[in-house]
């Protein structure tokens, strides 16, 4: 009969909804913490500047 | 259009140095990252871009970023409030007008080495190196890390569009593929895998640029490479973005998309300062997620974790 709704139509069952922490972790979300080799200083390596530190994964 | 830079943007007053009446120099070189042009331009041969950036180089009049580079002998207090502290190399001030990004570190003394001023649609900008601790040689990289990743990220991010943790690969049968992770999360492992089992293309091994194109969402390598070291100017169109973590067994888990967007705002570099620029990556991400099919995988760091995409049907 038409107006009925196939099942493919019909609602999904309710799922109530559910909180997820999702860890945000500053020293990957904010640049400025040198990666290899690529310098973190006028001339210099990343040993020389001293603040600097790898983050590859 | 970009212009080139518009001298004055720096108060010269207040820095002591003398930005007006003169001619841009020849002394020029640009970039393309992610789409974005950035060119620097110095009074002198004494700059240039690090090496790192060659495969990005273009030749290009006017660039979506331009910055000009000039020496001071003094770098005096930074002008405007300040707004952010890196936890780095850097510090954000701003006043009505501009951002200020001074870089300094204690082994270099107690002044700034560099400082960018830049507009705040992050178009134009000048940057001024110290003479007293920018030590001298043939040629300067000004634009070094982070600088350059900072005006590219934040330019991006007034303009929808967004970088993240992740390797970029294109396999030759199924297309584009987006891992992102952060640090330890397999994004090395992966790269590897992927390259040795499917000599797959590999974008980035560790940063990826994402913007929308027409209806899809596209992913652009970036020189900012990982421990494999690959980066490459391509761009390719994203299939599926998987959100790395190690697992017992490979796992493949439909990620609902407020789910994602929040996996993908953990992974991406956001302009915690920028009202503005929050709610345009926010945006961004959620026009991400709705559009393009996000998975949490877990995986083993071997050849069957390629096979588990290859053979996923989402």
């Amino acid at each position: 009969m038409e107006g009925e709704p196939r099942d493919s139509e019909q609602k999904k069952p309710y799922e109530p909804p559910r909180l997820v922490a999702v860890s945000l972790r500053p020293e990957e979300a904010v640049l400025g913490h040198c990666k290899t080799m690529r310098g973190g200083g006028p001339s210099t390596s990343c040993a020389a500047v001293g603040t600097c530190h790898s983050l590859g994964s | 259009m970009a212009t080139v830079p518009a001298r004055g943007l720096n108060p010269a007053g207040a820095m002591g140095a003398d930005f007006g009446g003169e001619e841009l120099s020849a002394h020029r070189s640009a970039v393309r990252i992610g789409g974005v042009s950035l060119a620097i331009n110095g009074e002198a041969g004494d700059v240039a871009l690090h090496p790192g950036l060659d495969n990005f180089k273009i030749s290009a009049n006017a660039c979506d970023i331009e910055i000009l580079v000039q020496w001071c002998e003094v770098m005096p207090a930074p002008p405007g409030r300040k707004i952010f502290y890196s936890g780095g190399v850097w510090t954000l001030y701003e006043n009505d007008f501009y951002y200020v990004f001074d870089c300094e570190t204690l082994p270099l003394g107690d002044e700034p080495y560099k400082r960018l001023f830049v507009n705040k649609n992050f178009s134009n900008g000048e940057l001024l190196l110290n003479r007293k601790t920018v030590w001298p040689s043939k040629q300067t990289c000004p634009l070094e890390y982070p600088l350059d990743e900072l005006l590219v990220t934040n330019w991006l991010s007034l303009r929808g569009a967004v970088e993240v943790h992740g390797c970029g690969l294109l396999d030759h049968e199924t297309g584009g593929h987006l891992f992102v992770g952060n640090s330890g999360a397999g994004k090395s492992t992966t790269t590897e895998l992927w390259r040795s089992h499917r000599k797959a293309g590999v974008l980035s091994d560790d940063r990826v640029i994402l913007r929308a194109q027409g209806p899809d969402i596209w992913m652009h390598g970036t020189p900012w490479h990982g421990e494999v070291a690959l980066a490459s100017p391509e761009c390719a169109k994203i299939s599926r973005i998987f959100v790395l973590e190690h697992g017992a067994e490979n796992e493949i888990e439909p990620l609902p998309p407020a789910r994602a967007v929040g996996e993908l705002f953990a992974r991406c570099f956001p302009p915690f300062y920028s009202r503005q620029g929050l709610e345009s990556v926010l945006a961004f991400l959620q026009h991400i997620a709705l559009s393009v099919p996000c998975y949490l995988f877990r995986f083993v760091p071997d050849e069957s974790a390629v096979e588990k995409v290859l053979n996923f049907q989402g």
